[in-house]
C-alpha cells in the first residue's frame, strides 16, 4: 500500500471517512430509480410479500446492474490512478509529464461511459455526483501542500477537475470516484467494495426517506441482507474493465474496412436491467418526487 | 473492396446500395448459406431500395454466424428487414449445420449475428427487423456497428427480442434462453457517440458462458421431476414479455425525435399501486447542448402491444412518408 493510507489503520480511517453520510457529495438527492419504481407500481412485483421485500429486490436489482455497468469503468481508471506514483519526484515538470497519458485515457473513459449511458436522468445523477467527489477531493482530502510538493495522482485528479469545468470532460461517477479514491491511495479492492457499499446504503436511506421502510429495518437489512448482495456483485464483476477505443482506421494493411472492428468486449461494461433503465429515465416525469433521479 | 477472388464465409453477406440518377441501385448483393438476401421487384420511393435479411429454415441453430457488411453511400436510403421473428433454437452439442471449429478445436455454442454498417454522407439507414425471439436454453450475441460518414449521415434503428416461445404447448417458455446479448454501436466521423450493450444472462444455469462446452448439469437419479428452472435474469425483465429500443440519430429524423420529445415531456406519472401493460421512456442525444439524436426504449406484456407502439410511434415520427405507404405496410405486415 502506498500514499495517505501507508498502513492498513490509516486506509481504515479514510474508509470511515469516505462512508459517513455527512459527506457532501450531494448523493441524498439521488434515489438510482427507486421513487420511479415505487411510483410505477412495481415494489409489490416480483413476488415480494411486503414493502421491505420490495425495496430487497430492487436492491439486488440496481446493483447488479451498478456493477455490471460502472463497476468495469471504477476499476480501469482507478488502476490509472494507481499505477503513478505516490509522491512527488524532485521534478515537478517530470510529475506532471507522467500524467499525461493516464489522463488522455481518463478522459476516454469518462466518455465511454457518456456514450453507454443512455439515459438522461442517469447521466445527470452520475455528473453531479463525481463532479461533487472531485470537489471534495481538492477541498477536503487532498494534502495541503505547495505546487511543486504535488504527486502525480494528485495531479490528475486537478487536471480532471479543469477539464470538467473547462467543459472538456463530464466528471461521471465512477471516474470521480476512482479519481479521488485513488489520490488518497485506497486500494483497488477497498474501492470497488466502498463504490458499491454506498450504492446500497444510499439506496435504504433512500427507502427510508420515502416512507417505504423505518430506519431500523433498513439498517437491519444493511447489516443481514446487503452485505451478501455486495459480495456476490463484487465476486461477479470485480475483475471487469473497459477496453480501450482504438481509432477505426481504414485501409490499414489489406483488412477490409469491417474488419478493423474489435468486436464484442464481452468482459466489458453492459447494461443488465432493462427495465430499470425505462423506469430511471422517467424520473422527470413523476407528478410528485422529492429526489432528483 | 471486396477481392474478387476471396470466397464468402458462411453465413457471410455483403452489400453496397448507391445512387443512380433518381434510383438507388445495388451494386454488390452477395450472400452464403445460411443467410439469404432478397431485393424486391418493386420500387417503393425515390433515392430507396429495400433488402431483406432471411435465414434459411426461418431461424438459426447454435454455432450459426451470420456476418454483415452494408454500405449505403452518398445521396441513398437503404431500408433493411426481416421476414417473420428472428428465432435462435436452442443450443445442440455435436450438431451444427455451418459451424467453424474455434481456434482450440471445440465447436461455438453462441448464435451469433454481427451486422457492420457504413452510412455515407447523406444517406440513410433504416433498420427494421421483427423481434429476436431465443427459445428455452438459446444463447445468441447480437453486434451492430454504424458509422455514419457525418453529421448529414441518418440513421433509425429498431432492436427488439421477446420473452421466448410463449404459445409453446405445455405452458410456454418464458424468458428461459441462456443468454442474450445485443450490442449497438454508433460511431460518427470514426468517434464513438453510443455504445447500447444489453446482456441478459442466466448466471445459475452451468452453460451460461459461450467458453464453456459441456453441460454441467449434474446427473440425477431421482425419479422426481425437479421444479422450473428459473432464469437469473427473469426478476430484471418481469413483468414483462417483449422489450425495444429505438435508436436514432441525423436530421431526417428530426420529425420523429420532435414527436417522442414531445409525448413523452407531456406524460405525468402517478403513483400506481400496478405496472402498467406498457412502459417506454425517451431520452435525448445531444452534441454541444444541441439534439442529434435521441433513444427510446419500450416494455409490454406482449410481442404485440410492443409492435402497435413502435408502428405508431414511427407513424406519427413521419416514417411512413419516408418510406412510401406500400413499403410501410410490408414492413410491419409480418
Amino acid at each position: 500500500m502506498e500514499g495517505l493510507a501507508g498502513s492498513g489503520s490509516l486506509e481504515q480511517y479514510l474508509l470511515l471517512l469516505l462512508s459517513d453520510s455527512n459527506l457532501p457529495t450531494g448523493g441524498f438527492i439521488a434515489s438510482s430509480g427507486l421513487e420511479s419504481y415505487i411510483q410505477h407500481g412495481l415494489l409489490a412485483s416480483d413476488g415480494a410479500e411486503n414493502k421491505a421485500q420490495g425495496v430487497l429486490h430492487f436492491l439486488r436489482k440496481s446493483l447488479h446492474a451498478y456493477a455490471r455497468l460502472s463497476l468495469p469503468f471504477l476499476s480501469s481508471a482507478h488502476l490509472l490512478l494507481l499505477a503513478l506514483p505516490a509522491t512527488s519526484s524532485d521534478d515537478a515538470g517530470d510529475d506532471l509529464s507522467a500524467t499525461q497519458n493516464a489522463f488522455t485515457r481518463l478522459l476516454q473513459l469518462d466518455h465511454q461511459f457518456e456514450t453507454m449511458s443512455l439515459n438522461h436522468i442517469a447521466r445527470r445523477a452520475s455528473t453531479a455526483q463525481g463532479v461533487a467527489l472531485l470537489t471534495l477531493y481538492e477541498r477536503a482530502l487532498a494534502p495541503e501542500v505547495e505546487a511543486e510538493g504535488k504527486g502525480p495522482r494528485q495531479l490528475l485528479v486537478e487536471r480532471l477537475r479543469k477539464a470538467v469545468r473547462a467543459g472538456e470532460a463530464l466528471g461521471h461517477l465512477p471516474v470521480g470516484f476512482a479519481a479521488m479514491a485513488g489520490a488518497c491511495g485506497l486500494t483497488l479492492a477497498s474501492t470497488q467494495h466502498l463504490f458499491l457499499f454506498l450504492h446500497a446504503r444510499s439506496l435504504l436511506s433512500s427507502a427510508v426517506r420515502l416512507n417505504t421502510l423505518g430506519p431500523y429495518l433498513a439498517h437491519r437489512q444493511l447489516l443481514h441482507d446487503v452485505r451478501p448482495l455486495v459480495e456476490e456483485a463484487l465476486a461477479s464483476c470485480k475483475d471487469l474493465r473497459v477496453a480501450e477505443e482504438k481509432p477505426v482506421e481504414e485501409g490499414l494493411g489489406r483488412k477490409e474496412w469491417w474488419e478493423v472492428d474489435e468486436g464484442e468486449d464481452e468482459e466489458g461494461p453492459a447494461t443488465t436491467w432493462p427495465l430499470g433503465e425505462i423506469l430511471a429515465a422517467r424520473h422527470d416525469q413523476l407528478h410528485s418526487k422529492i429526489f432528483n433521479s | 473492396m471486396l477481392l474478387p477472388t476471396r470466397r464468402l464465409a458462411p453465413g457471410e453477406g455483403v452489400v453496397k446500395l448507391a445512387r443512380a440518377g433518381q434510383q438507388a441501385v445495388f451494386e454488390t448483393v452477395k450472400f452464403s448459406y445460411p443467410l439469404k438476401l432478397i431485393v424486391p421487384k418493386r420500387h417503393f420511393m425515390d433515392g430507396l431500395n429495400v433488402l431483406y435479411m432471411i435465414s434459411y429454415g426461418g431461424g438459426l441453430v447454435a454455432g450459426d454466424q451470420v456476418v454483415m457488411h452494408v454500405e449505403v453511400e452518398k445521396g441513398a436510403t437503404l431500408v433493411l428487414l426481416t421476414q417473420g421473428s428472428t428465432k435462435v433454437f436452442k443450443t445442440r452439442p455435436g450438431r451444427f449445420l455451418t459451424a467453424t471449429p474455434l481456434p482450440d478445436g471445440t465447436l461455438p455454442t453462441t448464435t451469433r449475428q454481427l451486422l457492420h454498417i457504413k452510412i455515407h454522407p447523406s444517406s440513410t439507414l433504416i433498420l427494421l427487423p421483427s423481434p429476436v425471439t431465443c427459445f428455452s436454453k438459446a444463447n445468441y450475441a447480437q453486434r451492430q456497428t454504424f458509422d455514419l460518414g457525418d453529421e448529414t449521415s441518418n440513421l433509425l434503428l429498431l432492436d427488439w427480442y421477446t420473452s421466448g416461445r410463449m404459445g409453446m404447448k405445455g405452458g410456454g417458455e418464458e424468458w428461459d434462453f441462456t443468454r442474450y446479448r445485443s450490442e449497438n454501436e454508433v460511431r460518427v466521423a470514426g468517434r464513438r457517440v453510443a455504445k447500447d450493450v444489453l446482456l441478459l444472462e442466466d448466471e445459475d444455469r452451468g452453460d451460461a458462458s459461450p467458453a464453456s462446452s459441456a453441460s454441467s448439469t449434474p446427473p440425477t437419479d431421482s425419479s422426481a421431476s425437479p421444479p422450473p428452472h428459473r432464469t437469473s435474469y427473469l426478476p430484471r425483465v418481469a413483468p414483462y414479455s417483449s422489450y425495444c429500443t429505438l435508436l436514432i440519430r441525423g436530421s431526417l429524423f428530426t420529425p420523429l425525435l420532435q414527436h417522442l420529445s414531445t409525448s413523452f415531456t407531456s406524460i405525468t406519472q402517478y403513483k400506481q399501486t400496478n405496472p402498467y401493460s406498457l412502459v417506454w421512456s425517451f431520452s435525448p442525444l445531444e452534441k454541444g447542448g444541441e439534439e442529434v439524436g435521441g433513444i427510446a426504449r419500450c416494455a409490454g406484456d406482449s410481442t404485440e402491444s410492443v409492435k402497435r407502439w413502435v408502428q405508431e410511434v414511427l407513424k406519427e415520427g413521419g416514417i411512413e412518408k419516408i418510406v412510401g405507404e406500400d413499403l410501410w405496410k410490408n414492413a410491419f405486415s409480418s
